[in-house]
Order: C-alpha cells, then structure tokens, then sequence
C-alpha cells in the first residue's frame, strides 16, 4: 500500500531535539504525525493512504464537500497552531502532500539556506491579520458632504433646468462613489503605513466581498504584519485606538492572530 | 488582560483560516503529488472556494449558527462523551 506525506510544517532540529512533539492525531484522524529530521530542518508530517488521499480525490472533496473541506481546513489550522506554539515554525499550506519521504527530502534539502533564512526571519516574531471594514453608506454621507468637488457639482446642478438635473444627478451619484472608494482607499493605506511602522514588514492582501464574509460591511482592507513579540500589545494597541477613534464614521477593524507565519516564509 | 490574550482566545471564523491557510503558505514544490499545494491554489480559491464559502455562510446565516473553532472542540467533546470512549484529543 503506497503512503503519501502530509507536510503540516518546518522546524529547526535543534528545537525539535529538545521539545518532544506532542501526541496529535494526522489528517486521516487515525494516525500520528512524526518528525524525520534532515540536517539542520524537521519536518512534522503524517501519512496518508496514496488511494483514498489520491489528487483527484482531495479536489473533488475540496469542490463538492463543503464540510469535508471545513473539518480538514480545521485539522490543519488547529494542528498547525498547536505546532507553532512550542516551536518556531514554518507552516506550510493546506494540502502539501508529498509521494514519498524521498522526495520530501530532497525538496527540503534543496531549499536548505533559503528556509534557515526564514527561521531566522520569523524567530521572536508573530504573524497579525488586519482587516478592516467599512459601512459604506455612513461613509458615503461624509464624503458627500464634505468635499469640495461634490459641494460645487451639487451647486451647479441646483441652477439646471429639472430634465438636466436628473441626469447630472445620475452623475453625480457615480461621482460620489469614485470619491468615496478614493477616501477608503486613502484613509486604510495611511493606517496600513502607519501599523507598518511597528511590523518589521506588513503585507497587503486581497479583500474579500461581503458575500463570503458573511458581513453587511464592506472589506476595505486586509493586511497582515509580521510584528516582533515585545511590539504586539503596542500595535494592537493602536488598532483598538483606531477603533475607538473612527467608530462613530462607520469603521470597524478586526485583528486576529498570532498566526503561524504563513505569509512571511516565502522561499521563491 | 492584554489586549493580545483577550484577542487570541476569541473564535476565528472559518474564512480567516481559509484567507490564511489556502491564499498563502509556502508550497515547496519538488515532486509534490498535489497541484493543490501549489499553483492552483490561486484557481481554487477564487472559483470555487468562494463559492463554496458562500453557500456555507447562507448556510450558517439560515441556521443562526456560527462556526469557530471552539464549538467544533465542544461537538467533538460531546461525541467523544457520547461514545464513552477516551478523548484521543487532548495531550
């Protein structure tokens, strides 16, 4: 029966030595994981039945099985976490499988300086999410008025015959909607550079709609930080000062983490 | 409490760990068996993955449940108490 392996994450050997893995159950939810060490780089991994964990199989799941994806996302994630807590760690994606240890040695192997680098990089620092949300509407009444291109359109419009005035108020609305995505923009990449300062480097992500967040608010912005431990409380400091501070202009910010440092142990 | 241990015990919602552990992550690719783990990660969560995710949220939004982490600890508590079985879970 072939076996494949599922590569949760990357910790350095000398850690590893010394902090014994704690007992965890693998992605089938019957097996452990386990250590195999090469050089200076562990790898915590499980096994995995090479038919029933087959690469169509995992994608037709992760397609048609909604809850099969959920469980397995929180295996992950949870195991993962557990991980980081004891060693530094460099988490890998959902879903790294490899054929055989031979060949997970050898993608290790030939990677070697650039994930030392990395363990280096992230040693003594946390990964923070920012996301940032926005009621648009409230918003919207703010931009509209108070800024000047909004004030002298409207002004120009009010001298129109009533047919033109429809149309150019028509304008207008899309004029506001340009000018209000401008000041999200505008108001999230200050506070961006702002968090930045206390991160050794934050990173801008996509932002996802409010179809998938489940929220009324829209995402405006979505960051992440990798952020020294002695500087976390000072940073989220801040962003609870932001909070209070920008509550009332519709607002709202989430952070969560520590994550294990998934967006900062690139190695390409 | 620090604001860190207040934030760290809060549930996470199942999109921020697929925003984390499907969007980003290394894939070291050297004869890795599933594409998954790699390139097409930006496919899938694009596509499909937000249309799965989308259904789930109506799903839960139907439901009026939500789902963190911390309930799934709690439903598996109670299977794990419901079966008599040892909590294979803990360490």
């Amino acid at each position: 029966m072939d076996r494949l392996i599922y590569l949760y994450g990357l910790a350095q050997t000398e850690e590893a030595a010394s902090q014994p893995l704690p007992s965890l159950k693998g992605f089938d939810g019957i097996e452990d994981l386990y250590t195999v060490s090469m050089g200076k780089i562990t790898a915590i991994i499980c096994s995995l039945d090479a038919e029933e964990y087959s690469e169509e199989k995992i994608k037709d799941r992760v397609n048609n099985d909604m809850e099969w994806l959920q469980e397995k996302a929180f295996h992950h994630h949870e195991t993962v976490m557990k991980l980081a807590k004891i060693y530094t760690l460099i988490p890998l994606k959902f879903c790294t499988l490899y054929k055989n240890q031979d060949s997970l040695k050898t993608a290790i192997q030939s990677n070697e300086a650039k994930m030392l680098g990395t363990f280096a990089f992230i040693t003594g620092n946390e990964e923070w999410n920012v996301k940032i949300y926005c009621d648009d509407e409230r918003l919207k009444k703010q931009v509209s008025e108070n800024n000047p291109t909004i004030e002298a359109k409207r002004a120009e419009i009010s001298q129109l015959s009533r047919g033109k005035q429809f149309f150019e108020k028509k304008k207008l609305d899309k004029i506001v909607e340009s000018e209000l995505e401008e000041e999200k923009n505008k108001v999230s990449e200050k506070i961006h550079s702002h968090l930045s300062k206390f991160a050794i480097q934050g990173n801008v992500k996509r932002t996802w709609s409010s179809d998938v967040t489940g929220k009324q608010e829209d995402m405006t912005w979505n960051s992440v930080y990798l952020i020294s431990k002695l500087k976390v409380e000072k940073f989220l400091e801040q962003i609870q000062q932001y909070e209070k501070d920008m509550k009332e202009t519709g607002w709202q910010f989430q952070a969560s983490g520590p994550w294990p440092a998934y967006h900062f142990s690139s190695f390409s | 409490m620090p604001l860190k241990e207040s934030i760290e015990n809060k549930d996470i919602a199942l999109i921020d760990i697929l925003d984390v552990i499907l969007d980003k992550g290394v894939a070291i690719k050297a004869d890795l068996v599933i594409s998954i783990a790699g390139v097409d990660l930006v496919y899938l969560d694009l596509r499909v993955l937000i249309a799965s995710v989308e259904s789930l949220v109506q799903a839960q939004q139907e439901s009026g449940k939500t789902i963190s982490s911390e309930q799934f600890d709690k439903q598996r508590e109670e299977l794990t108490d419901a079966t008599g079985q040892p909590n294979k879970w803990e360490n």
